[in-house]
């Protein structure tokens, strides 16, 4: 790739052969690692749209003022090539689509189709669980504002039970005693569903909430954070954070596929837990 | 972080002997207009003991051939002095950066960039946020609370004596005449993004990188063991009031790999504790800085990430280091003015919560 060569001339030009009274702060590999490393989310963003800002561009620019830079080349250092869980025709259709001059598509931070999801460590009753939480930027259409605001949970320790049995259920006459095996049908915890009509869906959302009112659950901290991006006609992709050494590193393009708006939409009920 | 990547790449190209000059070591100074850069290892009655670098042989100078020295972490020594220890006299070490003046006096403040002519700086806790640009022709140098120095051509005798005067002048009598009117911010509509133009973004980027910067020299202080309480005290204040509030916190990793946050006050205080005898905190010289985006409480937030090394020692010795990826909430709030008997509306930076990532040792 051409940002590579270029990367490993730049560096080789360098040179360590000043070992000296005082070594450099911070070395210039670990410069150029952090240059090339995708810091932020915002950074993500802008080198995905080949922003003429953005800090890896500049550093070219600077550095090597005669080569062109495409945006290809940029979306293609977004993507994490170390173990990866994309498929490569998958991807070179998808950077054809995006940087297509005759219809480009681009990232918008204010876009209400891209997701974080954190998966949070708790505390519930006295044991470590996991949560996840899944967040959205919200704008204030009168101030321009922005936020971000949380739109699902997923704690799977709260779930109500699945169990079912058929000899279990509130016979259809009932109202006829004014529903008198209700108190019995709401001891009998185990099998709650029985009870419940077949379209009940849980709010995982409230229930965390509400265990976090009540005092059941204490927050810990955040594990790991990764952002689910739905705004690209026909495509959704997910972005992680890879710490490790190298310039590929950063926030990079975990995984990529083809997606209809209906399964995006099954993914937003489903992964990302949005009531 | 004042260098910019061009300087950096610049100074490589021309030799990496003139960046050491710009590194803070301990500088010697002779009576005969000599000096020696290095490490003073011992200061005993009528000698100081000092080695050019690690690996060369120590080298016992007579005190009395010596009219002055300058020690890498901020602190001096003029002579004659019956001064004994390790290292230069903790009351010398100052919070703040000196101005000396041309009248032999210093002038306490924070220099916010001195490499071009005229400098700029502030000073600590002006509520009404002043910035100055001095022309260096009125100084006699820069000593700075790093450690860093500049003689500006000044003969060593005379800044010994300014030294040894130690006459402290209230920063605003001098600074006054050189204050810089400030700018009013053009009255435009503030979408979700801020609109500033190309040259209130380098004035929020250089603020941003000057306050982390600042935020470095404080944490110097805070965590050395030679930094006098009283001073350390300071510089805890100082470096917590570069914070949007006392509510924003740092992230700090435990060593079993969990994530630590505490409010800024609380971790500065814990860094008085560290172990080691001397810690140096270093900031890269290449940092990112993003977009503003306007929250609800109608001030601006952006990310500034950088590089971070930190070294500890004990008795002089190196016993960690580790360089890690900061990203620091930095918010633009914005406040209104008199200038003029005009009220106008101005900016200035603040940091936020401080988070961790990558370590890498």
């Amino acid at each position: 790739m051409r940002i590579t060569l270029i990367l490993t001339i730049f560096i080789a030009s360098w040179g360590y052969g000043f070992a000296q009274v005082i070594q450099p702060s911070i070395s210039k590999a670990k410069e150029s690692e952090f240059v090339f490393e995708v810091k932020t989310i915002d950074e993500f963003i802008e080198r995905f749209n080949n922003d003429q800002y953005t800090l890896v561009r500049k550093h070219l620019l600077k550095n090597f003022p005669n080569k062109k830079i495409y945006r290809q080349d940029l979306i293609k250092t977004l993507f994490n090539y170390d173990d990866p869980v994309w498929d490569k025709d998958v991807a070179t259709q998808f950077v054809k689509e995006v940087c297509d001059t005759t219809n480009e598509k681009f990232l918008d931070f204010y876009s209400d189709d891209w997701f974080a999801l954190a998966e949070c460590q708790v505390k519930y009753r006295g044991t470590s669980r996991r949560v996840f939480i899944t967040l959205q930027v919200m704008i204030s259409d009168r101030t321009g504002a922005a936020k971000w605001v949380i739109v699902g949970a997923r704690a799977p320790f709260l779930d109500f039970s699945r169990k079912v049995d058929p000899r279990k259920f509130l016979n259809p006459i009932s109202h006829a005693t004014d529903f008198i095996g209700l108190k019995k049908a709401m001891e009998d915890k185990q099998f709650v569903r029985n009870f419940l009509s077949d379209k009940f869906k849980e709010s995982h959302l409230n229930k965390f909430l509400s265990s976090i009112s009540s005092g059941d659950i204490q927050f810990e901290q955040i594990n790991y954070v990764t952002y689910h991006f739905l705004s690209i006609e026909n495509w959704m992709f997910t972005v992680k954070e890879y710490i490790r050494p190298g310039r590929n590193s950063g926030w990079l393009i975990q995984s990529l596929s083809k997606r209809t708006n209906a399964e995006k939409e099954e993914y937003r009920h489903n992964v990302l837990y949005c009531d | 972080m004042k260098n910019t990547i061009a300087r950096f790449s610049l100074v490589f190209i021309i030799g990496f002997s003139s960046y050491i000059s710009l590194k803070a070591q301990d500088v010697i100074y002779f009576k005969n207009d000599s000096k020696k850069v290095g490490k003073i290892t011992e200061i005993s009655k009528d000698k100081i003991e000092f080695q050019e670098t690690p690996d060369s042989k120590i080298e016992k100078i007579n005190k009395v051939e010596l009219i002055l020295v300058l020690f890498e972490d901020g602190a001096y020594l003029t002579f004659p002095t019956d001064y004994k220890g390790i290292t230069g006299p903790p009351e010398s070490r100052h919070a703040e950066d000196w101005l000396l003046t041309k009248d032999l006096r210093i002038v306490p403040c924070v220099v916010n960039n001195g490499d071009g002519n005229p400098i700029t700086a502030s000073t600590m806790g002006d509520t009404a946020k002043k910035d100055y640009s001095i022309p260096k022709d009125v100084l006699l140098g820069i000593l700075f609370s790093n450690g860093n120095k500049q003689l500006l051509g000044t003969k060593p005798p005379i800044i010994a004596e300014v030294l040894r005067r130690r006459q402290m002048v209230n920063p605003s009598i001098f600074l006054d005449q050189y204050e810089v009117k400030p700018v009013a911010k053009k009255n435009k509509e503030l979408g979700p993004e801020l609109d500033l133009d190309q040259a209130s973004h380098e004035q929020f980027k250089q603020k941003s990188l000057q306050k982390t910067e600042d935020l470095g020299k404080y944490l110097n202080l805070i965590a050395n063991k030679s930094t006098e309480s009283a001073v350390a005290n300071k510089a805890v204040d100082q470096a917590v009031g570069l914070f949007l509030s006392e509510e924003s916190t740092v992230e700090t990793t435990k060593p079993n790999g969990d994530k630590d946050q505490q409010p800024v006050r609380s971790y500065l205080n814990k860094l008085k504790l560290l172990k080691y005898s001397k810690v140096l905190i270093e900031w890269s010289d290449i940092s990112y800085v993003s977009n503003l985006r306007k929250g609800p409480d109608g001030n601006y937030y952006g990310v500034i990430s950088l590089q971070q090394k930190f070294s500890g020692f004990i008795d002089n010795k190196l016993v960690y280091s580790d360089v890690t990826r900061k990203n620091v909430e930095v918010v633009l709030k914005t406040y209104k003015k008199e200038v003029d008997g005009e009220t106008v509306e101005l900016w200035d930076v603040f940091l936020n919560n401080v988070g961790i990532s990558a370590s890498r040792n």
